[in-house]
C-alpha cells in the first residue's frame, strides 16, 4: 500500500496502517537528520519548511489529490510526525527543556540549538490538556508545530480563517510556555 | 475554568497585549473582570513577549537535530589512532559526506585534516577515482582561496581525502544565526569568485558551493570539496546531488551544468550571508533561474561585487571622516588632464590606497604629488617628508640651520610641473611669519624666495608662482606674482572690498585665474575669474550657504572642479558630507558648460588634492579619528596609564565588578568588538564578537551582561539594545528604538537601567526602565527638551536620579526620579559639553569640557566644585567611567588625525 492509502486508512481508523506509516515517516525524519548533519542551517526556517514540503511530497502524491484531500492529508501528516516525533523524542529519553546536553561532539550550531530546543514530550503532554478545554488550538499547534505547515495551510485544513489561526497560534503558544515553565506552579 | 471563562481570558490576553506593556495594567483595570480570569491573564501576559519564537521551528528539526546528534554519537572515532603516517588528533567536524579529523603527518611533521568519506561511497571504484581527479585538478590550481588537497588515500577499505588544515571557520557558522556586514560579504564573495574564476577557467565546476564547504581563515576565505559534489552524484540517484537550497535549478533538473551553477550558489549563499541592499542586484541576477540571465562568468560578478566594495569602501571612509574641509589652492599648476573628453564620469572606479599612517600627534598637514606620480611631498610636526611612492621610502628633508624657526611648514603651493622642485611655505598662517620657500630635487634644503608672503599655485607654463602677501586666517586680499626663482615681482590685483581671496588656480593657458572670493561678514563664498590683472571679472558660481563652496581647482582641460559641504543633518560635530561638481571654463574664464555633480567621485570632503600630469592619481588629504582610553586616579591630574594600543575606535563601556579590567570596545582589528583588558596588562581579552555592533554600552548593575546598541537589519535608523552575557554566550535583543546615548544602569545595591528616547513629538525625553533579561519596563520620567538640541545624560549609581545636560550650554541639571524638584549645576563655558557619567560616590558628576584647543574631563561635586581629571590638548572629545571603587576612571580620549590616501584610476 502507498502512503496515500495508508494515510487514508489510518484516518478512517485503521492502527495497522499507522504501523506501517512509522517507518516511513521515520525515514523521512532521518533523511532530515542527515541533511543536519550535511551541513544546512538548522534555524533556517524558509529552508526547513521547504524540506518539510519534500518530505510530504515524497510521501503523497498532492498534486493528484483534491484540495479536501490535500488538507486531509496534510492534517493526518501532522499527527503522524507528532507521534512519529513525540515517541521518536521519548524513546532518546529527550527530558527537559534545556537539558539537551547532548555528549558528543557536536557541530556548534547542532549544539546550541539543541540546548534551547522545546521538549517534545512535555509539549505533546501539555497539548493533550489543552484539547482538553480548546481542541481547535491544540490541532493549531499540531498543524503548525508538528506537522510544520504554514498558516494558510493550517487555515485551510482547520476550514477556518488564517486570522483566526493567527490567534490561536499566538494564545496557544503563550499557553503552552507558561505551561513548560518548571517555575510556574 | 468554564468554556465562557477561557474565552474571556484569551480574549483579555489579546487586547491587553495589543497594547504597550505600561498601558495594559489600567486597561485590564477598568474591565473589571472576576479576580480568577484576571490572575490568568496576567500570568499568561507574562509570557507573552518570550513565546514569539516558542515552537516557531518544526517539531521536526527539533527531532532531527535529536537524531543527527545520535547518528554522529554512535561513528566510532578515529582519535588517537595512528593512520599510516597520520597521527589522529581530533574530530574537526562533520557534514554529509564524511567526518574531518585533525592529523599530524608525522613523516613530514605537518598539521593536515582528513576527511572519511561516508561508508556508502564504498564500492565506487570509479567515482572514487574520478572524484580524486578531479579534487586534485583544484588543487593543482594553487589557488589561495582553494583549500589544497594533498592526497587521497585509504583506511580498511574507507576511502579519505588528506588536504590542507584551514584556521577559522566554516562560513556556516560564521554566518550563525545573523548576517554578516556588507564588507565582510562582499570581502568573502570576491575571494570565493577569484577561486571560481580559476576553476572554471580549467572547465572544474563544483556543484556543491554552500556555506559549510566555504571556510573563512585569517587570510580569506576558502573554498573547500572540490570534485565531491560529482562524486555524490555518480553514486547516488541524481535527487541526492548538491544541496536543496543551494543548487541551481538546471542541476537540481539533473542537466548538465557549467559555471553558472556555482554563480547561482553563491547568489544564495551572498543573500544569507549579508541583507545589504547594494548587493540585492547582484544577488538577483546571480540568482536567476535561466543560467543565460545570470553572469556570464565569475570575473563578471567579481566585477560587479567589486564595484559595490569599493563605492561602500568610501562610504565607510566618509562616515569616519568627521568635519573636514577642503582647502584646494593652487592646483592646476601640474597637467591635469583628468577629463579626457566627454563628460563621462572621470571619477567613477577609483581605488583608494592610504599612503601614510600616522599616530594623532604626526597628523598630516598638507601633501602634493609630482606630476610624474613618483614622489608625495608632505608636512608633518617633524618636518617635510618626499615619499618615493615606488618604493615606499621617506626621505627627509634637511632643514636650514640658521635659526630659522622651522616649525609650520606647507606643501600645498606644490610641485613645479617638470618635477625639479616644490614650492613650501613656512608659517604661513599669519603674513607676518610666512615665507616661501623651494625644495630642489634630489632632495635638498629649502631655500627662501621670499619673506611675509605665501604661495598659492604655481602656473601651468611654470613662469608664475601666485602669492599673496597681504591677508590673514581668513583669506587674502591681495595677489602678486613672482618667477620660480624668486624674481619679477609683481602686483597681479587686490580682492574686492570686505572680501578675501580663497583657493587660487591657473587656467590652462596661465592666462588667467579662478579663485574664491569671500565674504568677510557672512563668509559666503564666490566663484569669479579673471586675468592676471584682475581685469574681465566674471562670476562663476554663487552658492546661497555661507561656506558652501569648500574648494575649486581648474584642470588643464578647462574644467572647474569645486566641492560643495553639507553638514549632515541631524548631527552636531559629527560627519559632514561634500558633494562634489563639474563645470567647463573657456580660457578667458567664462562657463561654457554647467555645473553637473560627479557621483562616482570621492564621497567624503578632503582636503589638499593634487594631482599627477597622467590624471590617473589623485593625492588627498584625510582626517581620521583615534580613541584612546586612559585610566586616572580621579583625584590628581597625573601618572595615567594608556590601556588602549591600537588604531581606531576605542570607547571603555565600563570596568569589572571587581575593578580590576576594564570592558571597552574597539574595531582594533579591523572589525568592532568588545574586550576585556586586566589594568596593568596590555592584552585584550576578545569578549563579544558579533556583527553589527554600534556601541554605546554599559555593564549590568550585577557586572554579569553587557548592554550594547546593534543596528537593527530591518530598520537603520532604529537600533537595538542588545544583552550578552560577559562570561560568553549569545547575544539577545531586549529592546528596540531611537535610543539617546544607549542605556544606563545603577551600580548595586541598586539595579535599575534606563534608556532615553524622544518622544514622538521630540519635545520630551522619556526615560524607560529596561530590564536586561526582560526588556522594557514603565516610563520613569518625562523631560521637557528642545527640539532641535543634542542632550547627554546618565542614572546616578543609586538609581535615584538623572544627570542631563544640553551640549551646548553649560549647564548640568540633576532630577530626582521621584519626582522632587530638580537643580542645576553650573560648569565653565566650553565650545560644548559632552557623554555624562555619575561618580561612583553619588556626590558628583564626570562631565566633559571641550575647547578649540583641547578636551577637559572635569569631576563636578553637585555643589558646583570643580577638579580636572585629565586634560588632553588637542583632543576633539572626552569622557570618563569611574572603577566601582570610585577612585580611578577610564578616560576615553578622542583626537583626530589627517592622512594621504592616493585615489588611483586602475
Amino acid at each position: 500500500m502507498d502512503v496515500t492509502s495508508l494515510l487514508r486508512a489510518w484516518g478512517d481508523g485503521d492502527q495497522h496502517a499507522l504501523e506501517q506509516l512509522i517507518p516511513i515517516v521515520y525515514e523521512e525524519l532521518r533523511r532530515v537528520a542527515s541533511r543536519h548533519m550535511a551541513g544546512e542551517r538548522p534555524s533556517h526556517t524558509l529552508q526547513t519548511t521547504a524540506l518539510i514540503n519534500e518530505a510530504y511530497v515524497r510521501l503523497v502524491d498532492l498534486d493528484g489529490a483534491s484540495i479536501r484531500n490535500r488538507n486531509h492529508f496534510l492534517a493526518l501528516c501532522a499527527k503522524v510526525m507528532r507521534n512519529v516525533l513525540v515517541d521518536f523524542a521519548r524513546s532518546r529519553n529527550y527530558q527537559k527543556r534545556g537539558a539537551g546536553a547532548v555528549h558528543v561532539e557536536l557541530d556548534e550550531a547542532l549544539y546550541v540549538s539543541a540546548a534551547t530546543d522545546p521538549n517534545l514530550v512535555a509539549i505533546d503532554e501539555a497539548l493533550e490538556r489543552l484539547a482538553a478545554v480548546d481542541e481547535r488550538k491544540s490541532r493549531v499547534v499540531e498543524l503548525r508545530f508538528f506537522g510544520g505547515l504554514s498558516v494558510e495551510e493550517t487555515a485551510d485544513a482547520l476550514e477556518i480563517s488564517v486570522e483566526t489561526v493567527h490567534r490561536d497560534w499566538k494564545f496557544a503558544k503563550t499557553w503552552l510556555m507558561r505551561e513548560l515553565d518548571p517555575n510556574h506552579a | 475554568m468554564t468554556a465562557d471563562e477561557w474565552r474571556r481570558v484569551e480574549e483579555l490576553y489579546h487586547s491587553a497585549g495589543q497594547l504597550p506593556p505600561e498601558e495594559r495594567k489600567s486597561f485590564l483595570d477598568n474591565q473589571r473582570v472576576e479576580p480568577a480570569i484576571r490572575r490568568e491573564v496576567d500570568s499568561l501576559l507574562r509570557y507573552d513577549a518570550d513565546s514569539t519564537a516558542f515552537i516557531e521551528e518544526p517539531a521536526v528539526n527539533v527531532a532531527g537535530r535529536l537524531l543527527a546528534a545520535e547518528l554522529s554519537a554512535t561513528e566510532p572515532s578515529l582519535t588517537g589512532a595512528t593512520i599510516g603516517s597520520f597521527r589522529v588528533l581530533g574530530k574537526l567536524g562533520e557534514g554529509g559526506m564524511g567526518v574531518v579529523y585533525e592529523a599530524e603527518d608525522v613523516r613530514l611533521g605537518r598539521k593536515v585534516a582528513l576527511k572519511f568519506l561516508p561508508p556508502r561511497v564504498i564500492g565506487h571504484a570509479h567515482a572514487l577515482e574520478r572524484f580524486a581527479h578531479e579534487a586534485r585538478a583544484a588543487s593543482a590550481l594553487n589557488h589561495p582561496h582553494i583549500c589544497t588537497i594533498y592526497g587521497v588515500h585509504d583506511h580498511d577499505g574507507r576511502p579519505f581525502i588528506e588536504m590542507e588544515r584551514l584556521e577559522g571557520d566554516t562560513l556556516r557558522r560564521r554566518i550563525g544565526s545573523r548576517a554578516l556586514t556588507e564588507a565582510e560579504a562582499t570581502a568573502i564573495a570576491i575571494d570565493i569568485l577569484d577561486a571560481l574564476q580559476a576553476a572554471h577557467g580549467k572547465g572544474i565546476v563544483h556543484r556543491d558551493l554552500k556555506p559549510a564547504n566555504i571556510f573563512v581563515t585569517p587570510h580569506g576565505a576558502k573554498i573547500l570539496d572540490f570534485g565531491i559534489a560529482k562524486l555524490d552524484a555518480s553514486i547516488d540517484a541524481p535527487v541526492a546531488m548538491g544541496t536543496p537550497g543551494y543548487v541551481a535549478p538546471e542541476q537540481r533538473a539533473g542537466h548538465d551544468v557549467d559555471g553558472r551553477a556555482d554563480l547561482y550558489s553563491l547568489g544564495v549563499i551572498l543573500r544569507e550571508m549579508t541583507r545589504a541592499p547594494a548587493l540585492a542586484p547582484v544577488i538577483d541576477r546571480a540568482c536567476a533561474t535561466e543560467p543565460g540571465a545570470r553572469y556570464p562568468s565569475a570575473s563578471d560578478m567579481r566585477a560587479a561585487v567589486d564595484r559595490i566594495r569599493t563605492r561602500s569602501l568610501r562610504a565607510r571612509r566618509w562616515q569616519a571622516a568627521a568635519a573636514i574641509v577642503v582647502i584646494v589652492i593652487g592646483l592646476s599648476a601640474l597637467g591635469a588632464r583628468y577629463f579626457s573628453d566627454r563628460f563621462a564620469d572621470p571619477f567613477a572606479d577609483l581605488q583608494l590606497r592610504q599612503l601614510t599612517h600616522n599616530a594623532s600627534d604626526f597628523s598630516i598637514g598638507s601633501g602634493a604629488i609630482s606630476g610624474d606620480g613618483r614622489y608625495v611631498a608632505y608636512a608633518d610636526p617633524r618636518g617635510l617628508q618626499v615619499l618615493d611612492t615606488a618604493s615606499g621610502d621617506v626621505q627627509r628633508v634637511p632643514l636650514p640651520q640658521d635659526g630659522t624657526n622651522t616649525t609650520g611648514w606647507d606643501v600645498y603651493p606644490g610641485w613645479l610641473p617638470d618635477g625639479s622642485a616644490f614650492i613650501v611655505n613656512l608659517g604661513a598662517a599669519s603674513i607676518e611669519t610666512a615665507s616661501i620657500w623651494k625644495v630642489s630635487m634630489p632632495v635638498s634644503a629649502p631655500v627662501k624666495l621670499l619673506d611675509h608672503a605665501r604661495a598659492l599655485s604655481v602656473s601651468p607654463d611654470e613662469q608664475w608662482i601666485a602669492f599673496s602677501s597681504d591677508g590673514d586666517a581668513r583669506g587674502d586680499r591681495g595677489i602678486s606674482l613672482m618667477h620660480a626663482d624668486g624674481s619679477a615681482i609683481r602686483k597681479a590685483f587686490d580682492a574686492p572690498a570686505g572680501t578675501a581671496i580663497t583657493n587660487l588656480s591657473w587656467s590652462p593657458d596661465s592666462t588667467h585665474v579662478a579663485y574664491g572670493v569671500k565674504s568677510l561678514s557672512t563668509s559666503q563664498v564666490t566663484l569669479v575669474s579673471s586675468g592676471l590683472n584682475g581685469e574681465s571679472r566674471s562670476t562663476i558660481l554663487e552658492p546661497r550657504d555661507p561656506d558652501a563652496v569648500q574648494g575649486s581647482l581648474w584642470l588643464r582641460d578647462g574644467r572647474l572642479l569645486y566641492s560643495l559641504f553639507q553638514p549632515a543633518a541631524g548631527t552636531s560635530g559629527g560627519s559632514t558630507q561634500c558633494s562634489h561638481w563639474q563645470m567647463r571654463l573657456t580660457n578667458d574664464g567664462h562657463v561654457a558648460e554647467g555645473a553637473r555633480r560627479l557621483a562616482g567621485w570621492l564621497p567624503q570632503c578632503v582636503a589638499g588634492l593634487s594631482v599627477t600630469a597622467d590624471s590617473k592619481r589623485i593625492l588627498y588629504l584625510q582626517d581620521a579619528q583615534q580613541d584612546s582610553i586612559r585610566i586616572a586616579p580621579i583625584a590628581a591630574a597625573s601618572g595615567s596609564q594608556r590601556v588602549t594600543f591600537t588604531e581606531g575606535r576605542n570607547i571603555p563601556a565600563g570596568w569589572t565588578k571587581d575593578g580590576g579590567a576594564i570592558v571597552f570596545m574597539s574595531d582594533g582589528n579591523r572589525r568592532v568588538a568588545f574586550y576585556e583588558q586586566r589594568l596593568g596588562t596590555d592584552a585584550p581579552l576578545l569578549i563579544v564578537d558579533e556583527p553589527g555592533i554600534v556601541g554605546a554600552a554599559r555593564l549590568t548593575p550585577d557586572g554579569a551582561s553587557l548592554l550594547y546598541l546593534a543596528v537593527s537589519s530591518r530598520n537603520a535608523r532604529e537600533t537595538q539594545l542588545h544583552r550578552v552575557p560577559l562570561g560568553g554566550g549569545l547575544s539577545e535583543e531586549v529592546a528596540r528604538g531611537q535610543f539617546i546615548d544607549g542605556v544606563r544602569c545603577s551600580m548595586q545595591p541598586a539595579s535599575l537601567c534606563l534608556v532615553a528616547e524622544r518622544s514622538s513629538d521630540a519635545n520630551h525625553i522619556v526615560f524607560t526602565e529596561i530590564d536586561p533579561l526582560h526588556g522594557r519596563g514603565r516610563e520613569r520620567l518625562r523631560l521637557d527638551a528642545n527640539r532641535r538640541s543634542e542632550y547627554r545624560w546618565a542614572l546616578s549609581p543609586h538609581a535615584d536620579r538623572i544627570a542631563i545636560l544640553e551640549l551646548t550650554q553649560p549647564l548640568i541639571r540633576i532630577v530626582p526620579l521621584d519626582g522632587s524638584p530638580s537643580s542645576d549645576i553650573h560648569v565653565a563655558a566650553a565650545t560644548r559639553l559632552g557623554y555624562i557619567s555619575w561618580r561612583s560616590d553619588a556626590a558628583g558628576v564626570l562631565v566633559p569640557k571641550i575647547d578649540v584647543d583641547g578636551a577637559t574631563l572635569l569631576s563636578v561635586d553637585l555643589d558646583g566644585t570643580r577638579r580636572i581629571v585629565w586634560r588632553e590638548p588637542g583632543a576633539v572629545d572626552i569622557s570618563g567611567i569611574p572603577s566601582p571603587a570610585g577612585d580611578q576612571v577610564a578616560v576615553w580620549i578622542r583626537t583626530r588625525n589627517a592622512s594621504l590616501w592616493l585615489a588611483e584610476r586602475p
